[in-house]
């Protein structure tokens, strides 16, 4: 094992440049995002996530030397060769594995948004913006065009022909020329006029650069303008647009807008986090089909699919241990023990000892459950199994005490106990023994990947932490031979506990708002747990979300948001806020009991930090009042009535 | 040796300690992490004794009771300063220092609002003036070629040079340069009085004590140091040097990139002699001060300033006749500095030998020092 980095620490995005270790790292469930029933190059694919989803490297998948290196590779590597099939199955390779799409990348740089600080007559701006993304779509797609065909970059350009230039909002200059080779020429004189005017603050002496008001190069650059050797070109042409997130918030309208509304000619992706959404956007479904446009929230997306982002979670986590120790191989969720089972511990005795006690004092007497706790007795094993069983048994005593029956005095059957003991008791009961006795809860490679939210930095995140103290065993087995490299329960916990601690602690640094929004997700999480650690376990497993309806979701998106002073202005903004950062995921048009609910669930990660169950589901209606209050007093605990 | 197996050494002598378990895998993780950003460059490491061995190594040789305080020292106190930290001193010394000494002069000469920077700069006086400085090395120390590349372009390579011992063929060539430039850059011939340096940049990269700048002798009634040296010629008309500077309106300054406010103090304290000598004053300027609340502090920093203290990690043989000028010993460091400071080429003997003790001594330091000294 080498052990002087952490292989969780650095990002496949970063890696761009090195094309083989960035198809090392990728994982090629996160093409999943592209149902293969969906047709990929038929509508502008819009993909946005918070920071870490994984756009920047699903779009780095699709440019030129990558796609170049998973061709020549795939026959010396598995993993490339399953990379190839899903691409091929997709039509990025052509029927003769040939590369079928011409990737332009453009990421924009908060350069763009400088435009608006320049001082230029009303609607310059904007002309400028669009004659930048033209030039940069125009020079991204020449450079890709070369390294997908294999020719001298700018020198092979004059192979390559623009068959029309006069088509419409085309500038008046670029009309006369038709070899690529020129047309690159005129952009790269066109770029350094704006960049000059982007440094010149006065806008003196500066030639004015030709403005546009229409994205040309979208249909400038179809496959059928273009000829190359004198022949059609037959790759599809893809241009992506990534980090929208970076312009103002008016160019970001217009792109978006403006790409919509003109269907272009050539594929277009954009990709944006989650922040640059409108606030009304935020509020919205994310997951849209449509005949010309299609949003793709990865969050969203892998949300209800729990098992698939396990997997892709346990694919990238193995994908970099394989790629940092190429001494051997090895399973990252094989290093964590995923059982309490064999595990002894006087605090496990202690809590055994302590649950029985509870249970016969308060049922003991009672004739119905006297076969129930006799049956219990028997138990012999584990001890971490027994305690389970015991803790289930006594919420299940607390559900049947609190139900009136005639028949109080007959003894209840085993079967009428099997009944009544499904996995949500269970998991309820883990969690209680982990809340009344520090018993551990939060580990195993499968809660690890719920912990991530579906997000894949979120995991990471966790992984390398949990990394780490794999190392340390190494180290420490250099010394003692018999340490084992396994982290067994308590350790991992303990691990994802403080992480969670400390990325609250620093979401402050983040936005100065945060420390009103972390006093709403604090309240939520407060109530959360009160009304999870309820002697019956009525919700069992638990609950982690609150819900409010649809129609208070209206209210807020439609009249709070857009309205200063609404009374509720501030908790739809703190809302919105959540929803860009990760730290809630909603779920809308949720029916439930004659109610349409907008769904309000925690990052799991936080739910570490209240003690709560990672799994979707469970949550209480709270309305719009109460939230607030939970906005400016934090959660105040109401005394119940007992249950 | 393998980064495990040091590790393993260093959390093997972690362990003999008072430190709790779990914290030992903190100060690992941590020293593994500096040691690959910085301590692993330093520069008197050999290959195969890299900073976590020789951290280590350093630990085992001190009490299993102290090592807790001496780790938790390295961790909290210890400032290493790197190659390129100290390269980003050298290259912002003329934009954030030496510009701005002269835009102020060209400002005031000028009556331009000091904000108008474009004004001042482009200014023929400003110019002229930048060119008429010359800029000097005071050691081995003073990066002048680092300087020099940093400032291809603004400053001319006629214009700087590694030492301020210039020989008189030097002088006279730097002199003769400044004259043949002028029709080039400012399209006229050198006026009679423009043909002497009017600024006198001194450059060097570090002084804890100043003592070696300049120090007043009461007995002898003389100036010490290289500031002393340097003046007695600058201002003997008999020598070459003197006639290259417009000595009436020449303005010095001693420009230091790392420097404490205790050499500050040490050598400002000087001046007046100074001045009272040649009837001139430097300015001296620090790129970085290190201020006194940086040095180890008996009753802040009672545990480690103690442990530094100890005979058992003090050799006697560190002193010579040059540490004595300093104080008694140097447990505390030279001129009882009392520095937690490591610099990438070589540790200042002003920081507690603790640190640098030097090789086969009976206690040897973490980041062992050449000495500048070496008997032969």
């Amino acid at each position: 094992m080498r052990l002087d980095k952490n292989p969780f620490v650095t990002r496949a995005s970063e890696y761009i440049d090195l094309e083989e270790k960035f198809i090392q790292l990728f994982s090629t469930d996160i093409l999943q995002v592209f149902t293969k029933d969906h047709d990929l190059w038929t509508t502008v694919n819009i993909i946005r996530s918070s920071p870490g989803g994984g756009k920047t490297t699903l779009l780095k998948l699709f440019t030129p030397k990558v796609l170049h290196a998973i061709s020549l590779n795939r026959s010396h590597n598995e993993h490339v060769k399953d990379i190839f099939n899903e691409l091929k199955s997709r039509s990025v390779f052509d029927k003769h594995d040939r590369i079928n799409v011409v990737g332009a990348y453009i990421s924009f740089t908060s350069q763009y948004s400088t435009f608006e600080y320049l001082s230029l007559e009303p609607g310059q701006h904007e002309r400028i913006f669009f004659s930048l993304i033209n030039i940069r779509s125009i020079l991204s797609f020449l450079k890709a065009l070369c390294i997908t065909r294999e020719l001298a970059y700018p020198q092979g350009l004059d192979r390559v022909e623009i068959i029309d230039t006069t088509i419409s909002s085309v500038p008046a200059a670029l009309h006369m020329l038709s070899n690529a080779s020129e047309v690159y020429s005129w952009a790269i004189t066109q770029e350094e006029k704006i960049l000059d005017a982007i440094d010149n603050i006065n806008m003196k002496d500066v030639e004015q650069p030709a403005g546009a008001d229409e994205l040309y190069a979208l249909d400038l650059l179809a496959p059928k303008n273009i000829r190359i050797d004198g022949e059609i070109m037959r790759e599809r042409v893809l241009i992506m647009f990534d980090d929208v997130q970076n312009l103002s918030r008016s160019q970001r309208n217009k792109l978006g807008k403006t790409i919509v509304d003109k269907r272009p000619l050539v594929n277009t992706w954009i990709a944006e986090r989650l922040k640059a959404l409108t606030m009304e956007e935020a509020l919205s479904e994310g997951q849209i089909e449509g005949r010309d446009l299609r949003i793709i929230e990865l969050e969203k997306f892998w949300a209800p699919r729990s098992s698939q982002f396990e997997k892709f979670a346990r694919s990238v986590a193995n994908r970099r241990l394989e790629a940092a120790f190429t001494d051997q191989q090895y399973d990252f969720s094989s290093f964590l023990v995923a059982q309490m089972s064999g595990v002894h511990s006087a605090k496990l005795e202690k809590a055994l000892k302590n649950v029985k006690e509870r249970v016969k004092d308060k049922f003991g007497r009672m004739d119905q459950f006297r076969g129930w706790i006799t049956q219990k007795e028997e138990l012999e094993g584990d001890i971490f199994d027994q305690l389970i069983e015991w803790r289930v048994l006594e919420i299940i005593l607390h559900r049947e005490i609190n139900k009136s029956s005639l028949f109080s005095a007959i003894e209840l059957s085993e079967d009428e106990l099997e009944d009544r003991e499904g996995n949500d008791v269970k998991i309820a009961a883990q969690l209680f023994v982990h809340h009344e006795f520090s018993i551990p809860f939060y580990y195993g490679f499968e809660l690890v990947a719920r912990l991530s939210s579906s997000n894949i930095e979120q995991f990471l995140n966790i992984a390398a932490e949990l990394f780490e103290e794999i190392r340390s065993n190494s180290i420490k087995k250099v010394l003692r031979s018999q340490t084992s490299l396994h982290l067994f329960p308590e350790k991992q916990q303990q691990i994802i506990q403080k992480l969670a601690d400390e990325k609250w602690t620093n979401l402050d640094r983040r936005l100065y708002e945060f420390t009103e929004v972390k006093r709403l997700i604090d309240a939520i999480g407060e109530f959360c747990r009160d009304e999870t650690f309820v002697p019956n376990a009525w919700n069992a497993p638990g609950i982690n979300g609150v819900a409010i309806t649809m129609a208070e979701r209206n209210l807020l998106k439609d009249y709070a948001l857009k309205d200063p002073f609404h009374v509720y202005h501030h908790l739809a903004r703190s809302l919105v806020l959540c929803i860009s950062y990760n730290l809630i995921d909603i779920k809308l048009n949720y029916r439930c009991k004659g109610k349409d609910l907008m769904l309000i669930y925690l990052n799991r990660l936080y739910c570490a930090r209240y003690e709560l169950p990672l799994h979707n589901g469970r949550f209480k209606e709270r309305n719009l009042a109460t939230l607030l209050g939970y906005l400016n007093k934090g959660y105040q605990k109401q005394t119940k009535m007992k249950i | 040796m393998k980064i495990e197996i040091a590790e393993a050494l260093l959390q093997r002598v972690l362990e003999k300690s008072t430190i709790r378990p779990e914290r030992i895998d903190g100060y690992r993780k941590y020293f593994q992490r500096m040691a690959k950003y910085k301590y692993d460059n330093y520069e008197q490491y050999a290959t195969d004794m890299r900073f976590l061995k020789k951290l280590a190594l350093w630990l085992n040789s001190i009490k299993e009771q102290d090592r807790e305080v001496a780790i938790e020292f390295i961790r909290r106190r210890l400032v290493f300063v790197s190659q390129s930290e100290m390269r980003l001193l050298v290259e912002a010394c003329y934009p954030d220092l030496i510009k701005a000494k002269l835009m102020e002069t060209i400002s005031e000469q000028k009556s331009i609002a000091p904000w108008s920077i474009r004004q001042i700069v482009q200014s023929e006086e400003y110019r002229i003036l930048l060119r008429r400085s010359l800029f000097l090395g005071m050691s081995d120390g003073a990066r002048i070629d680092e300087f020099r590349r940093a400032n291809t372009g603004k400053i001319s390579h006629e214009q700087i040079y590694q030492t301020y011992e210039l020989s008189d063929a030097r002088a006279q060539k730097m002199q003769k340069e400044l004259v043949e430039d002028f029709p080039n850059l400012f399209k006229r011939n050198a006026n009679s009085d423009e043909t002497t340096f009017q600024r006198l940049f001194l450059m060097d990269d570090f002084s804890a004590s100043g003592t070696s700048y300049l120090k007043y002798d009461k007995d002898t009634d003389v100036l010490k140091g290289k500031i002393g040296r340097f003046y007695e010629s600058l201002f003997d008309t008999k020598k070459e040097l003197s006639k290259i500077f417009d000595t009436k309106n020449l303005k010095v300054y001693i420009i230091i990139y790392l420097c404490t406010e205790q050499a500050l103090r040490a050598i400002e304290s000087n001046f007046n002699k100074l001045e009272e000598k040649f009837r001139h004053r430097p300015e001296l300027l620090a790129m970085h001060l290190i201020p006194d609340t940086f040095k180890l502090d008996p009753v802040k920093d009672k545990e480690i300033y103690e442990i530094c203290q100890k005979d058992e990690y003090y050799d006697k043989d560190i002193e010579n006749k040059h540490t004595g000028q300093g104080g008694a010993d140097v447990k505390m460091g030279f001129g009882k500095c009392a520095l937690p400071l490591i610099l990438h080429h070589n540790t200042p003997n002003n920081s507690v030998p603790i640190l640098w003790s030097y090789e086969n001594l009976r206690f040897e330091g973490l980041f062992q020092r050449i000495p500048r000294h070496v008997v032969l």
